[in-house]
């Protein structure tokens, strides 16, 4: 869109408690410095005069005046409500940071005593500690100060218990900071968002309390007023002068209303999303006419496929566009296809136009354009992959189509045609319910969390039915959803119709969503990342079942994937996303003979360019053998034979090339770059060196007969569970050593052990020059978020020269000056240091991660997943510095990973780690134990 | 080992931490009730004949175990201020009322917090979203007597729906008694719905966020499908919790109430016990206080567990 909507993004509510509180907190400290009259004096000639200007609140029984009263009053409530709650805040924090973050037996008893405290009423605890004090305001201070603390202490422990397992916390550990600094420096600031809501409730409550303390006689004691003293006496007088009643009241009820709002409001947008959307549903509506022709799409997208706008859509004939584009050397994978015969334009019929869709996300500062205009079709009976990094917009193009965005989501142009005639965008919501579920159909990323948890599967399936095909029966019903399941390849499905998804593996509850897809038989499936959250040979299955489907009923399938394999492995035509745009389609290839020839070339040439050890590449492009492998398990993909899952697994360790051929040629750099990162072989193990490195043998990390236990957390299992077992590896300075094994293998355990932060050690581990520093696998979680950037990089700094307000003064350009140092090693800009870590995005944040080590200046370093986090191209980049930082610092990497590709090209000694033993890795190019020279001799 | 064995076991843990603390709480007394029963000028002979009646004499433990032992044969000892009365008498007759207030009052949070609480959160920022949410916050910022005064005020007074003060025991008529104990449950429960509707509605607008939700809306599951086939029940289980929490609450507001509405409860007997420092009486009303609230979070554990079916074995 190229006017901005405007709209203002003023809480106006946080506003209007702000003013609210100082209209009422005001004149009581006013009060509490000059009053016009005496509180305590009884003039008994002036009793219960009505409000005048004389006593604007009017006077009490004693002829008192209840402006002075309940100002003073408040001034006494209000202060013993603070100090309460900062006694119960202090001695809670304490109490909750230490025995959160510590745990054991300490916390569990007084845990245990917390909970029985809780189950007393904090009035009545109140009620009896004052009884059993005194009736001063002290005590009463005293009194609710001391039952305030229960409840601070819950809730902080839970935030320490929540914090303290989180990377930065480890982080901090490593670099040598004390538990105690970890306590309060580092996780403190974390919890001060919900200590201060906690602070605003526990005001409000301590307001409250003293007013029922005074009603029952406990409280303030007379002659001097407090709001709840004032609201108990007066209750006599209600009729008779209800300004007595009605002032102190008010006073109270404004108080606590502003500080609610306030609390409810920090922090809040006040973007009134729904008013948003209706000023841009009205300014589309003014614009639809023009958008339906094709003479007003814009063409300044550089993709391959903005020929096809050119058709009209209201009268739409074909898709011109991959036969104008395809390489005619290559086969088209549409020949062999039943339901659209690629070529022959007629029967390739689109079911979904995408048109110049315009989706935007409302932000406080308007609206932030994310999809920028995109054109696309999608076919009848085609598999479709899109592929794009995280951000490129492709799960908000496919949550488009749905019509399910999320709330902040708004399409603000452009056009979705259903079979070329509905426009969705413009669909009432009716009717595009009655699509939902019947004619599309979606599968999502988690299937851990899309199934509702409390509701059996097969009501879960059974619902679609009820919505879309009521008038079947219920044994009908039933039927079709057992077909459904089984049809996604489950079996028991009459048991598993009554179970519960809690009950079911990922990949099983990936089924049973597919199922929820196949049982009302939709034309269109969109499969959003439907494997992401799947290990590889679940996720292999589970893009089987789709291929199936789509050979069975000819259901076009959209297929969203960061993974370019994953898309490889199904696709008929891919699309490149980039920031909000289609950057070019692709059509994906038949392996046949032409095809691999070209590769070969092509291979050749890459191999030439980019790896200047092609030689030893795994991949031995000479090896005739495996490609033919290769082709004939395509040619039986497309015969709808099962694929044989030895061959899968045989070939999992190499480096498959030959699927990167099957994306052709891209002609944008970006795509072409997008592929490389994808499929890249580039090995950054520089033999001659490691040559002489092994020579030296100079050993940095040495373990032998090292096992590492844990204190068995269940109390059924008593003892000690051994998490590693009498393991023996050697780790030589200046290589890079992986350890590979899945999740649960003992990895992180580990890692652990040699960066000194495990208990339980058997064994000898020797780990020359300390501590190691370490870049954690989610940059997002491994630096506190609650500092910007500067004061992180400057911690280990502080931690090495001592963290006195002087000493601090005194370093700080000479700290500047070595961040500063860092930034540029790890190719950041200092503009960066201002910043919060949550500004930043996931590369620049791992670099930053990567700075953080540097400044440790330890020269071993442990990688702990350090990019499978990050995007395909970043990754790339940050291999890249790591291995250029590692030359010039002289480092030594211990890299933690479950990618073997990864290990493959970047590892100098591979372990494999598996139920607690590590073993060297056959694919080691060296074995552990260096008795040959590895295989290039070989060749 | 079984849920519901396991919650048992705890519950009865709780139950008997609960009554260490009571007794201990009072042991931090300054001066005893033998003190304050016979005033400043008893000579210190009779102070000594009292406090060995009572049992002050003894070492802590055994006064504890005796104490403890009373708990189970419901021996608590007598009232010094109502003389030859038990303890365990005086509060058999107290109970009822108190029981009952609170039980009318959990009723009537649950009747309107969730339904409105699904109402508001389905509309954020429609009519009756706003105007309840000010309501609430009203409710809330108001102390439990001045709310209990004014209900008197509107409905006893103005409207003459109940007779303020009035009070039929259910011995005698159970109907009649249901009906005075409604306005003051009302009151009790005022600023409880206020909570629960506000905390229903995050609770709903959280699930409303979920990932199966937007699995209900692909399914084409209209607005009003999502929020009573799915929702409803998930977002409910927080809120289970949260009421469980407030029970807590309710007893405390039930102590204020007794006190506006003059019922002879719990409530009002500790409040004139605590002026009477009638110890005696104070740590077993203390210790059935928080036995009612123990025995609430009990049955809410197993309503939980009923309604959800993934709570841990």
């Amino acid at each position: 869109m190229s006017e901005k909507i405007k709209y203002s993004n003023l809480n106006k509510r946080l506003i209007f408690g702000i003013i609210l509180l100082i209209i009422v907190v005001a004149p009581v400290i006013v009060s509490v410095f000059w009053t016009r009259f005496d509180p305590n004096e009884v003039n008994y000639s002036e009793m219960l005069q009505s409000p005048s200007f004389k006593h604007l609140f009017g006077t009490d029984d004693f002829g008192r005046d209840i402006y002075t009263r309940v100002m003073l009053g408040a001034a006494t409530t209000f202060g013993i409500a603070l100090f309460t709650v900062a006694m119960g805040a202090l001695v809670g924090t304490i109490i909750g940071a230490l025995t959160g973050y510590f745990g054991g037996i300490v916390d569990e008893i007084l845990m245990r005593v917390n909970d029985c405290l809780a189950s007393f009423p904090s009035i009545l605890l109140a009620l009896v500690v004052v009884s059993l004090l005194d009736k001063g305001t002290w005590d009463i201070c005293i009194a609710l100060g001391l039952v305030f603390i229960p409840s601070f202490a819950r809730i902080m422990r839970a935030e320490y218990i929540k914090e303290k397992n989180k990377d930065y916390v480890l982080n901090a550990r490593l670099m040598g900071a004390s538990h105690l600094r970890v306590i309060f420096i580092h996780i403190f600031p974390n919890t001060l968002p919900i200590l201060f809501s906690a602070v605003l409730v526990g005001i409000n409550n301590a307001v409250l309390a003293e007013a029922g303390l005074s009603y029952l006689g406990l409280g303030v004691q007379p002659p001097d007023p407090s709001l709840g003293r004032m609201l108990s006496e007066a209750k006599t007088y209600l009729f008779s002068a209800p300004w007595y009643e009605i002032f102190p009241c008010l006073l109270m009820i404004l108080f606590i209303l502003g500080l609610t709002i306030v609390s409810d409001n920090f922090g809040v947008s006040g973007v009134s999303l729904n008013a948003v959307k209706r000023k841009i549903a009205k300014k589309r509506d003014g614009l639809s006419d023009e958008s339906f022709t094709s003479d007003n799409i814009k063409r300044d997208q550089t993709t391959v496929y903005n020929t096809t706008e050119e058709t009209t859509i209201g009268d739409r004939t074909t898709d011109k566009v991959t036969a104008g584009k395809m390489d005619a050397g290559y086969e088209k994978k549409h020949d062999n296809k039943s339901g659209c015969e690629a070529i022959d334009k007629s029967e390739c019929e689109a079911i979904i136009s995408v048109r110049n869709l315009e989706v935007g996300f409302i932000e406080d500062d308007g609206i932030d354009d994310t999809l920028l205009g995109i054109s696309f079709d999608l076919h009848k009976g085609e598999i479709l992959g899109v592929v794009g990094e995280s951000g490129s917009g492709k799960s908000l193009t496919a949550m488009s189509i749905m019509g399910i965005l999320s709330d902040k989501a708004v399409i603000t142009g452009g056009s979705i045609l259903l079979d070329g005639k509905t426009d969705l965008t413009r669909l009432p919501e009716d009717e595009y319910r009655k699509l939902r579920g019947g004619r599309l159909a979606y599968v999502f990323q988690e299937p851990m969390t899309s199934l509702n948890p409390i509701q059996k599967i097969g009501v879960q399936i059974d619902e679609i039915l009820d919505i879309h095909q009521s008038h079947l029966k219920e044994e009908e019903q039933k039927r079709l959803v057992l077909e459904a399941l089984e049809d996604t390849g489950l079996h028991d499905v009459d048991k598993l119709y009554n179970m519960y998804p809690y009950e079911l593996s990922g990949g099983m509850r990936q089924r049973v969503c597919i199922a929820m897809a196949l049982v009302a038989k939709a034309d269109v499936i969109l499969a959003d990342e439907p494997t992401t959250a799947l290990d590889a040979n679940v996720a292999d299955v589970i893009l089987d079942i789709f291929k199936h489907i789509n050979q069975k009923y000819g259901t076009a399938i959209m297929l969203i994937s960061h993974d370019l394999r994953v898309i490889g492995k199904l696709s008929d035509r891919v699309i490149i996303m980039q920031d909000g745009r289609i950057v070019e389609t692709l059509n994906i290839l038949e392996a046949t003979d032409v095809n691999i020839e070209k590769g070969i070339d092509r291979l050749c040439n890459v191999g030439v360019s980019d790896n200047s050890d092609s030689s030893d590449s795994l991949d031995d492009p000479d090896n005739p053998d495996r490609i033919d492998i290769k082709v004939s398990k395509d040619k039986n993909i497309n015969k709808g034979k099962k694929k044989d899952k030895r061959e899968k697994n045989g070939t999992i360790d190499r480096i498959d090339r030959s699927e990167e051929f099957r994306f052709g040629t891209p002609e944008t750099d970006y795509g072409k770059k997008l592929l490389a990162a994808a499929f890249s072989t580039k090995k950054y193990q520089n033999t001659e060196e490691n040559e002489k490195i092994i020579e030296k043998k100079n050993i940095l990390v040495r373990a032998k007969d090292l096992s590492v236990s844990y204190k068995s957390a269940s109390r059924k299992l008593k003892g000690m569970k051994k998490v590693i077992d009498s393991v023996s590896f050697e780790i030589p300075e200046g290589c890079v050593a992986g350890f590979v094994g899945e999740s649960g293998s003992g990895k992180s355990t580990l890692v652990k052990a040699i960066a000194g932060l495990q208990k339980y050690v058997e064994g000898t581990l020797e780990v020359k020059g300390g501590r190691p520093s370490m870049v954690f696998q989610d940059p997002y979680s491994s630096l506190n978020p609650a500092f910007k950037v500067r004061r992180i990089l400057e911690e280990p700094l502080r931690l090495k020269n001592g963290f006195g307000r002087s000493i601090i003064k005194k370093n700080r350009e000479r700290m500047l000056q070595e961040i500063v140092a860092m930034l540029h090693k790890t190719e950041l800009e200092e503009d960066i240091l201002n910043r919060k870590v949550s500004e930043l995005s996931g590369g620049q944040r791992q670099r930053i991660a990567i700075a953080l080590t540097l400044i440790q200046r330890k020269n071993l370093i442990i990688l702990d997943e350090p990019v499978s986090a990050l995007d395909v191209t970043i990754q790339e980049q940050i291999l890249e510095l790591l291995m250029k930082l590692k030359k010039a610092f002289g480092l030594t990497y211990i890299l933690i990973s479950h990618d073997m590709r990864l290990v493959s090209r970047v590892c100098d000694v591979v372990y494999k780690i598996e139920k607690g033993k590590v073993t060297p890795h056959p694919t080691s190019l060296r074995s552990a134990t260096f008795p040959s020279r590895g295989r290039r001799q070989n060749h | 080992m079984n849920y519901y064995v396991k919650k048992l076991i705890s519950f009865l843990a709780t139950l008997f931490c609960v009554a260490l603390l009571s007794f201990l709480l009072f042991q931090i007394v300054p001066g005893d009730a033998a003190l304050s029963k016979l005033g400043t000028d008893a000579t210190p002979e009779k102070i000594e004949q009292l406090r060995a009646e009572y049992g002050y004499d003894r070492s802590i433990t055994a006064r504890f175990f005796s104490w403890m032992g009373g708990v189970f044969t419901g021996d608590l000892g007598v009232s010094i201020k109502y003389g030859p009365i038990t303890v365990s008498e005086l509060i058999s007759q107290r109970i009822t009322v108190t029981v009952w207030l609170g039980v009318l009052s959990i009723f009537l949070i649950v009747l309107f917090s969730i339904p409105l609480g699904l109402i508001c959160a389905k509309r954020p920022g429609g009519i009756v979203d706003t105007v309840s949410d000010w309501i609430a916050q009203i409710f809330m910022a108001i102390p439990s007597f001045v709310q209990g005064i004014l209900v008197t005020m509107l409905f006893g007074l103005v409207l003459s729906w109940f007779v303020p003060g009035k009070y039929v025991s259910p011995t005698t008529d159970f109907s009649e008694f249901l009906k005075c104990m409604f306005f003051p449950a009302l009151s009790v429960a005022l600023p409880k719905i206020a909570m629960t509707v506000r905390f229903m509605k995050t609770s709903v607008k959280k699930e409303l966020k979920a990932d199966y939700v937007r699995t209900a809306k692909a399914k084409g599951c209209s607005k009003n499908g999502i929020m009573i086939k799915h929702v409803l029940k998930n977002s409910m289980l927080p809120v289970i919790t949260f009421i469980g929490l407030i029970v807590a609450e309710v007893m405390a507001g039930s102590i204020m109430i007794e006190k506006v509405f003059n019922l002879p409860g719990l409530g009002l007997l500790l409040v004139n016990s605590i002026q009477n420092r009638d110890y005696n009486v104070v740590q077993a009303i203390v210790m059935y206080i928080a036995l009612l609230v123990i025995t609430v979070n009990f049955l809410v554990d197993i309503i939980y567990k009923v309604l959800d079916p993934r709570t841990a074995e």
